[in-house]
């Protein structure tokens, strides 16, 4: 029988070992995709196209499984993969701004040093609209309204999301005063716009695009114009200068080995070069777009700064 | 004498502990800012309200009615049942859904009764054995393991 | 669109597409029946095999798994009063008494055509009405929600016999533990003791199986020798076709039910289950012998069964046509239509006809598949349960339970959390607390709060908002009826009986 000490010194030789077990054949067993959402959500299905791509250029014959934690908008799976093995086999999904968000409204015990950023596969801009039949058909018959002290009420999935932040913005832009009616989801939000029970709308523009029939878009928060919108002109054609979406990206836990880290890296990398995960990505409606490491950790922490201070200023709970 | 405060008690305990669970939450939402606030504290002052009335109701016709309610005798093997439950699910959260499931269906039927043990063993290995080729293998859906499997 | 719908049907026709359908009906009466295991978790483990499988044969299971599944949860509910799903609840209070009255097989034959009707119905209004009622759900903002779900609470107070007072304890306690989790109008968290796994509520299937399931699972531990051997004899068993034939009287039910299933089905949010308990007290309230209802009349049975089926396909229409699904259901499936590219909106029925109508036709299979692999599933197996020794069949129900309750959102959590319910639930129990007040205050409670809410937020807290619009006047016209009625034939009824007395 082993005693205690023997076996933490078996432990710390073990633990020593492993970077280098892990970068002579990483991966050889499953790696799971921990999902902080339900399934058959946006977030689910990315990652499962993400998943089988893993697979294929990880260059391992490990397979990728995806596990829905859902709960608590997102936390508790970010909590356990904060907490996991920083092994490589443990990946979360981490959507940006509504991760970040979460981070700020309610008790984490991570944070941004906690994980591991490695790509991020998707970029839905925001959309600001308007039923079809509306008198506000553009951001300056908007600003009109808001001038003449027009009461208008803003549909939006919920608080401390992309929408929220962008509505905030458009507020101190065009001067408006909004009142916040969250929806529970994009759909429903664009739907109590079309049903005509909220003035105006923030959706992204995946969940909205598909109904222009009966929508008025009054720009787009990028900074090119949307490919499935090649008409509605972006905020900052007209002036303003608002960018806004949900980014969807992968981080692993703090410690990962870098060769790992490097590993996926690549990985993400050569995806993006394979046109049929272009197609397969396309499928589903969300944008893909690719921010290598650097650019996505940058965009988190802007954005994070740009939360934290719109927090303090005005907390949305 | 006896019969009436055995049909009387249970409700009169029941009351109680929803007056008291009441209050409490009530305390608990106080905090609350007033809209998320509003809506809640107003059904739990209801249940309240009701639980006192229904104490009183209770307690009036209390005196008149045969306490019927369940069989206090069993009352011992309810809380020894429900004790039992507990230990599995305590064993599950330790040991693994398929060890401590495994263990506690003939040791359970054993316990309030059936004790044909080579039935008993073989239904639940089937059933143990089904579920984790129904969970683990075919769905890819864990159920909780633990120190056994 | 006919012409759609004509050429997308060779395809549906094929060995592949049936046999989908065959299989997602199967395993969907398993789910349902299988207490905690429901359509949604089916469905989900389902989306990833998917990916791998035509767009026909992956929707053709789903639909069978949805259509099932309302029909599995009767199974339980009627053999043993542990509704499998929320929507079986209602179908418990005349199932049951049968049952303990030997005319299980009846119940069980009455509920599985009942859904096999409810199911064509809404089959059809999908085919037929889908861009129609999708229109309609527009209509239904925040104030007509909340004008349905006080509908929804009045059949509470109907439900309640007995002692009124506790039923209303009961509906309070439910309404109560439906405000627990993160506020959805103002983002704060409200009695979760700070736990994360409370933030979004308390799940009416972790509440459902420990309220619903541990008092028997108690009762045939601790009584391994109960009096309740009559279930197993069968008194009445007539065969499939006569007990067809005695169904046919039941056809205002059907209908009715039909009616309010799909009605409730557009409506998004819902959670459809609350369909079942209007029906009910509809169809109960038009009885002539209302009196005999909850003491083991099947056209109860009819009347909730109809209904937890007819809500499944009208579920689907605001999830195609506006992404906005009305159950939880639903919302996975919309899940399996995303993944083969197939985007909800109105360009879904002009761009994809063959997938779109081919499910709608899918739909109308799996119902009739049911009617046929329904009867010998239930009766051939599930019934055979009942001649299990008590304690086995109390701990393997047990054992059920905690698969049920984990595999909801996998933690441990909601397990202890199921615990905590059913020791609860068998003190209620024992003091005869009805338990279905819980339940659907548990589903209506945060629905009606949040409608309300939201109402006000969108007119700057002016109640005139109420009744404002058309759809409104109606659903406050009807409550008021629905009142009105009920209390004059109580006025009648007791009159009608002093009289006969004196």
């Amino acid at each position: 029988m082993l005693n205690h000490r023997n076996k933490m010194t078996m432990m710390t030789g073990l633990v020593a070992l492993m970077p280098l077990v892990a970068q002579a054949d990483f991966p050889d067993e499953d790696i799971t995709i921990v999902v902080g959402y339900g399934p058959g959500g946006g977030t689910d299905i990315t990652a499962r196209v993400v998943g089988r791509y893993l697979e294929k250029y990880l260059d391992g014959d490990a397979s990728v499984v995806v596990k829905n934690v859902k709960g608590a908008g997102g936390v508790i799976a970010l909590t356990q993969v904060s907490r996991a093995d920083p092994d490589g086999y443990t990946v979360g999904t981490f959507n940006v701004p509504a991760s970040i968000g979460r981070m700020v409204d309610r008790k984490v015990s991570y944070d941004l040093d906690s994980f591991a950023f490695l790509s991020s596969v998707t970029s839905d801009p925001n959309t600001l609209i308007t039923q079809r039949d509306d008198d506000i058909a553009s951001l300056e018959d908007l600003k009109q309204t808001c001038a003449d002290g027009g009461q208008l009420t803003l549909g939006l999935a919920g608080y401390g999301g992309e929408d929220h932040f962008a509505a905030k913005q458009v507020e101190s832009a065009l001067g408006c005063h909004f009142t916040y009616v969250p929806l529970g989801g994009d759909g429903s939000a664009r739907t109590a716009l079309m049903g005509g029970h909220v003035d105006l709308a923030v959706v992204n523009v995946s969940a909205a695009y598909n109904y222009q029939d009966s929508v008025n878009f009054l720009g787009v928060m990028d900074e090119s114009r949307s490919e499935y919108l090649q008409d509605v002109p972006t905020f900052e054609e007209q002036g303003y200068d608002i960018d806004m979406a949900s980014t969807r990206g992968y981080v692993l836990p703090k410690g990962t080995p870098t060769a790992i880290v490097d590993q996926y890296n690549e990985a993400f990398a050569k995806m993006f070069e394979d046109p049929e995960f272009l197609k397969d990505m396309s499928r589903e409606a969300v944008p893909a777009a690719y921010l290598d490491a650097d650019a996505w950790k940058g965009l988190v922490e802007q954005q994070h700064q740009a939360v934290v201070e719109l927090w303090n200023r005005d907390p949305w709970k | 004498m006896k019969a009436i405060s055995k049909g009387l008690m249970p409700t009169v305990v029941v009351c109680i502990a929803l007056i008291v669970a009441s209050i409490a939450f009530i305390v608990m939402g106080a905090g609350l800012p007033l809209a998320s606030a509003m809506f809640p504290l107003a059904v739990l002052g209801v249940v309240g309200v009701l639980s006192v009335v229904l104490l009183v109701q209770s307690c009036l016709q209390g005196r008149q009615r045969e306490g019927g309610e369940g069989h206090p005798e069993s009352l011992g093997k309810v809380v020894l049942g429900l004790l039992c439950v507990l230990v599995y699910l305590v064993a599950v959260a330790r040991l693994g859904f398929y060890a401590s499931t495994f263990l506690m269906i003939p040791l359970m039927s054993a316990a309030f009764g059936y004790r044909r043990w080579e039935r008993s063993l073989f239904g639940s290995a089937l059933f143990t054995v089904m579920l984790y080729l129904l969970f683990d293998m075919a769905m890819g859906r864990s159920l909780p393991h633990g120190w056994l499997m | 669109m006919f012409e759609a719908l004509w050429h997308s049907l060779p395809d549906i026709l094929s060995l592949g597409s049936l046999l989908a359908v065959a299989v997602g009906v199967v395993a969907g009466i398993f789910l349902g029946a299988l207490p905690g295991l429901s359509a949604t978790l089916g469905i989900s483990v389902l989306l990833p095999f998917t990916f791998g499988m035509s767009p026909q044969v992956a929707l053709g299971m789903m639909a069978g798994i949805y259509n099932g599944s309302m029909y599995g949860g009767a199974i339980p509910a009627i053999l043993l009063r542990i509704p499998g799903t929320p929507a079986a609840v209602a179908t418990t209070f005349d199932g049951y008494p049968m049952a303990q009255q030997g005319r299980a097989n009846k119940a069980l034959r009455v509920a599985l055509v009942s859904s096999a009707i409810g199911g064509l119905a809404s089959g059809l209004a999908l085919m037929l009405l889908a861009p129609p009622l999708g229109s309609v759900t527009l209509m239904f903002g925040p104030t007509e929600i909340f004008w349905v779900s006080v509908f929804g609470i009045l059949s509470i107070a109907l439900l309640i016999k007995g002692n009124a007072l506790k039923g209303l304890i009961s509906a309070g306690i439910g309404i109560f533990v439906a405000t627990v989790g993160i506020d959805p109008v103002s983002a704060n968290e409200r009695f979760t003791f700070g736990s994360l796994y409370l933030d979004d509520g308390i799940s009416v299937i972790v509440l459902l199986i420990g309220l619903y399931a541990m008092p028997p699972v108690i009762d045939t531990l601790v009584n391994p020798q109960s009096g309740e051997e009559s279930h197993a004899k069968e008194v009445d068993d007539e065969g499939f076709f006569k007990s067809l034939a005695s169904m046919l009287g039941y056809w205002k039910t059907w209908l009715r039910a039909s009616l309010i299933g799909i009605a409730v089905g557009i409506l998004p949010g819902a959670g459809g289950s609350f369909g079942t308990f209007i029906s009910y007290n509809e169809a109960k309230r038009s009885a002539r012998n209302s009196e005999a209802w909850g003491k083991g009349e099947p056209e109860g049975v009819a009347a909730a069964e109809t209904c937890n089926n007819a809500d499944t396909a009208a579920s689907m229409i605001p999830a195609l046509t506006l992404g906005i699904p009305g159950t939880s259901v639903a919302a996975v499936m919309l899940g399996g239509f995303l993944i083969h590219g197939l985007q909800p909106g109105p360009n879904l029925f002009r761009e994809h006809p063959d997938e779109v109508f081919g499910f709608m036709w899918q739909f109308l299979i799996a119902s009739v598949m049911l009617l046929f692999l329904g009867g010998s599933v239930a009766t051939r197996l599930f019934s055979k349960v009942l001649h299990l020794p008590r304690p086995l069949l109390g701990s393997i129900i047990l054992s059920l339970m905690v698969v049920g309750a984990y595999s909801i959102h996998e933690t441990l959590f909601d397990v202890f959390l199921m615990f905590g319910f059913g020791v609860f639930g068998y003190v209620l129990e024992k003091l005869k607390f009805p338990m279905a007040p819980i339940v659907l205050g548990v589903i209506l409670g945060g629905f009606m709060e949040y409608n309300f809410r939201i109402s006000m937020l969108m007119s700057g807290n002016d109640p005139a908002v109420l009744w404002s619009s058309a759809p409104s006047i109606v659903l406050i016209a009807m409550i008021v009826m629905l009142i009105v009625l009920t209390c004059f034939k109580q006025r009648l009824s007791s009159l009608i009986g002093k009289r006969l007395t004196n």
